[in-house]
């Protein structure tokens, strides 16, 4: 689930579908781009690879008023019960801690057998209303570690100006503090020049090749991430299995499009099935 | 323009009293509002400052206005006239806490990239151009990169005219640094 930047687009929920580079769902068809729809495309992208069902994608159009984000949030909480889910994947919508934790109120017993990713808005809120602990795995890049691990940040904008000012290389500082305050997943993909798969605080890999630094500066490296996680859990993947997995996929995925600063999310996603087989995941 | 520099006059902060009396904060219902009364209070020459409201009527993703307690009566008068309605202003203590007010410069030799919090811009520095934003979370943030990217840093609107979260007033920090910069770098190369 997951906001788009449409001003005109009311809520919209069903199977998502990529083709000749366009996203669809229900009616509505887009191009990828920076956010929840290069998510999704990844997700979509990864199923038909590995055969499985396409994800259903639950939206609405928000340029940035949050008036459709609390439509979401609405439409999630009385929904969510009559949904076949395994992988709940939160992404782009305006942080709201009432939302979040209707959200999450509604799942009742439906939460066991039940995998929830926060990324984005998503992930700042769950932070925000302090129920990070009730999501199975966040996505950060470092400057999101900063915000994790600052607890009285309820925004990435107000972090701690020396927990800003740490270096990527010290990101395993702001992972040991985040764990401090309580207020955090059982499993963090942490993305960066380095990736790191942490569970309960305990850093189990780190993913450094291929290394590509041009993904730093490209929108979207972080979306196609969670897209390609949520479908692996999805296939039937152990979370930290396909968190590795994933970190590997994304980076494969990035080097085959041999990108600069400049190049588009599109043209990595598009590789994204030819990344699938150079790490042996399919044929 | 005189009646216009008259009502700046008329309203605008008091010079020769004391600041250290203390400052203020005007809680609004949302960030965009927020945006709008500092951008406005600052026109009108205040102090002012986007600042986190006290935990107990946060919602996640809010700002308020601080401003200097002595000048509360032409700020309330602004916020009238301009028909803007504060949630409630309060008399702030030690609560001061502000967004994060830093960059971080990469250079990836012909591209540049700043960063601002969560927010990253990217920008090739010979052409000027927005290569990529990247980061974020709010929705207002893939809908600004849309009318960003591919378009010259130097005749793009400011996010911040366009956005409304957090996220977006992170970015516009971050176009301002990449901004100035690239304007740097070419004042150089005309030299």
């Amino acid at each position: 689930m997951g906001t788009l930047p449409f001003d005109e687009m009311g809520l919209k929920a069903g199977k998502a579908t990529f083709e000749g580079g366009s996203l669809k769902v229900e009616d509505f068809e887009l191009t990828p781009s920076l956010g929840t729809s290069v998510m999704v495309a990844s997700a979509c992208i990864t199923c038909e690879a590995l055969n499985l069902e396409p994800p259903y994608f639950v939206t609405a159009g928000d340029i940035g008023d949050g008036k459709r984000s609390k439509e979401l949030y609405s439409y999630m909480a009385a929904n969510l019960g009559t949904l076949d889910v395994t992988v709940l994947a939160m992404h782009y919508i305006m942080p709201d801690i009432s939302g979040m934790r209707n959200i999450l109120n509604s799942l009742g017993k439906r939460r066991e057998g039940m995998t929830l990713i926060a990324d984005a808005g998503a992930m700042y809120a769950a932070k925000a209303a302090e129920l990070a602990e009730k999501i199975d795995i966040f996505t950060p890049d470092a400057g999101e570690m900063a915000y994790l691990a600052d607890p009285k940040a309820t925004h990435p904008a107000y972090v701690e100006h020396l927990l800003f000012k740490l270096d990527a290389s010290e990101v395993l500082t702001l992972i040991r503090k985040a764990y401090e305050s309580g207020n955090i997943p059982e499993i963090l993909l942490v993305k960066g020049p380095v990736d790191y798969v942490v569970e309960k605080g305990e850093v189990v890999e780190t993913i450094d090749e291929p290394s590509i630094s041009a993904m730093e500066a490209i929108g979207g490296t972080g979306d196609s991430l969670t897209g390609i996680l949520s479908a692996l859990i999805h296939g039937g993947y152990e979370k930290i299995d396909a968190c590795i997995k994933a970190a590997r996929i994304n980076r494969v995925a990035g080097k085959l499009a041999h990108p600069d600063p400049a190049t588009s999310i599109s043209n990595i996603i598009d590789k994204i099935p030819d990344a699938l087989k150079e790490v042996g995941l399919c044929a | 323009m005189k009646i216009l520099d008259s009502i700046k006059k008329k309203l605008g902060p008091r010079k020769k009293e004391a600041l250290e009396k203390g400052k203020g904060l005007i809680i609004l219902n949302e960030v965009s509002e927020a945006m709008q009364v500092e951008k406005m209070l600052k026109s009108f020459g205040y102090g002012v400052r986007g600042v986190a409201p006290p935990p107990e009527i946060r919602r996640g993703c809010d700002l308020a206005v601080e401003f200097n307690l002595v000048d509360q009566l032409g700020v309330e008068r602004l916020l009238k006239t301009s028909g803007l309605n504060p949630l409630d202003i309060v008399a702030l203590d030690n609560l001061s806490q502000k967004p994060l007010d830093i960059t971080k410069e990469k250079d990836f030799g012909s591209y540049l990239m700043v960063t601002a919090a969560n927010m990253k811009i990217t920008v090739d520095k010979e052409k000027g151009t927005i290569v990529n934003i990247s980061g974020g979370g709010c929705p207002d943030v893939p809908y600004l990169a849309v009318s960003l990217v591919g378009n010259r840093i130097t005749e793009v609107k400011n996010p911040g005219e366009n956005g409304y979260s957090l996220c977006a007033y992170m970015l516009e920090k971050a176009y301002q640094k990449a901004l100035s910069m690239v304007k740097s770098e070419q004042t150089r190369e005309c030299t």
